[in-house]
């Protein structure tokens, strides 16, 4: 077996926020490595320590703060900024890597926080103050603190709460909803956001779906199906839900028609369905559908918060694999070599 | 109140190396390998990689306790080193990756653009 591999990628969706795409030619135990650093060990920024100044909210601090942790910060590339460390990050995955610009706080030379590991958000509402420039009909009613009213001190670094503008025209919220006041409340408070990674805790996890499964070869056996009367292949794409099986021209007169997957994904969970009603179509009882998971080729799904746009998050996570497999080869050379000696 | 620190399932400590080997005393051409503050992620990608090349004999990994940050790969080969095989694989490994990186951008790029 030949050691090396040369993966291919295929890509089916790439959107911001989501994306669908295939790996070829590789191995369940490298999409798992990727799944797995994708979920817990891609960097991001989220808030981590949050001081009160004023919070007569129905909601106490501890509650308030760990909301705060789970509003996904989005870092805004910008082209020729001030980069932080280029010489040994220039392997970096991304442009748009957040550890471009910041550093983890533990590795920064800072007493506490600085620009350079940190991003300051100050929130500042009270519902009386807030109460005298609302419409004269709405004045009474509760006052939604969302992620919009967060003042990032730090340009680059912004609570994300939409996927596009139109989303944002269409929804009756302004953010991602904080606590409601009522007359009299009052929050003010200061956070700090930090580096961080899933692992340590999910806040820091850029995705919130991440899943991978092997693609299925299908074959279909065209001769055998063809000779089926076109009511009883209707059946046989009754036999799943809509959308897994249909016909390849569905305009085309009946006699023409081939029974076609339409749907990669979800056809392996219903291939056993599929072959026992063919077997009792079939004047032979033969299956007419074959069905099994590939080895080599998966299929990746993947959703993010928000906080890293998805083909950087992979990239992010493939940097992160290098990176780890770089270390373990040095610390493997650096070896002593008298316990190996035979 | 006496939960560990999060940060210790993926942080060296600061006198712990990230990797240990012992050589077999009983099976020839054997060693184990203790990776620190590493897990499955690493574990399984080292040992299926492992498993493709002819000079071994025999590879496992396993992580020994959920709240020991450490994994566990052993090796036994067919009369190279543990160490050589052991390195081959990782930079095996390391030229996939940069390969996926290349090929996913590439990939990213060319759907755009269709798009
Ligand atoms: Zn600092």
């Amino acid at each position: 077996m030949a050691r090396n591999r040369m993966p291919k990628v295929k890509v089916n969706e790439m959107e911001e926020h989501y994306a669908q795409f295939e790996i070829h030619d590789t191995d369940c135990s490298v999409a798992n490595a990727l799944r797995r650093v994708m979920i817990a060990e891609v960097v991001t920024m989220a808030v981590d320590l949050v001081t009160f100044e004023e919070n007569t909210s129905v909601l106490n601090d501890e509650i308030i703060a760990h909301r705060l942790g789970l509003i996904p910060l989005k870092y805004q590339y910008r082209e020729g900024e001030t980069r932080l460390r280029d010489d040994i990050r220039t392997t970096l995955s991304s442009e748009r890597d957040i550890q471009r610009r910041f550093r983890f706080t533990r590795e920064c030379d800072c007493d506490e926080y600085c620009q350079w590991c940190a991003v300051k958000l100050t929130l500042g509402v009270a519902f009386d103050e807030r109460a005298k420039h609302r419409p004269e009909r709405e004045k009474d009613l509760p006052l939604v603190v969302t992620s919009n009213d967060l003042i990032s001190e730090d340009n680059d670094v912004r609570p994300v709460h939409f996927e596009t503008d139109a989303e944002a025209d269409d929804s009756v919220d302004q953010g991602i909803t904080i606590v409601k006041l009522a007359k009299g409340q009052e929050l003010r408070f200061t956070a700090i956001a930090k580096l961080g990674i899933g692992k340590e805790h999910s806040k820091w996890s850029p995705v919130s779906k991440c899943v991978f499964r092997p693609q299925p070869h299908v074959h279909l056996d065209d001769d055998a199906i063809s000779k089926l009367p076109p009511a009883l292949r209707d059946l046989i794409i009754q036999a799943c839900p809509a959308g897994v099986l249909g016909y390849n021209d569905d305009d085309a007169p009946p006699e023409n028609r081939k029974l076609v997957v339409k749907n990669d994904a979800a056809i392996l969970d219903f291939v056993d369905d599929v072959k026992t009603l063919t077997q009792r179509l079939s004047p032979t009882g033969k299956s007419m559908i074959s069905a099994f998971a590939s080895d080599t080729n998966f299929i990746f799904d993947i959703e993010s918060v928000g906080s890293i746009p998805v083909d950087d998050l992979v990239l992010c996570a493939i940097y992160e694999l290098k990176r780890k497999l770089l270390d373990l080869q040095l610390a493997v050379n650096d070896l002593k070599d008298d316990d190996d000696d035979d | 109140m006496n939960a560990p620190e999060r940060h210790k399932a993926y942080l060296l400590e600061d006198d712990e190396a990230r990797v240990e080997y012992a050589k077999d005393q009983k099976i020839p051409n054997a060693g184990l390998f203790t990776i620190y503050k590493e897990d499955h992620t690493i574990g399984n990608l080292v040992r299926m990689q492992l498993l493709r090349d002819s000079d071994v004999r025999f590879a496992g990994y396993k992580l020994p306790h959920p709240l020991e940050h450490r994994c566990l790969v052993k090796v036994q080969t067919t009369g190279a080193k543990p160490k050589e095989v052991f390195l081959r694989s990782i930079s095996d490994l390391h030229s996939e990756f940069d390969y996926l990186d290349r090929y996913f951008r590439e990939e990213v790029l060319r759907f755009k653009e269709a798009t």
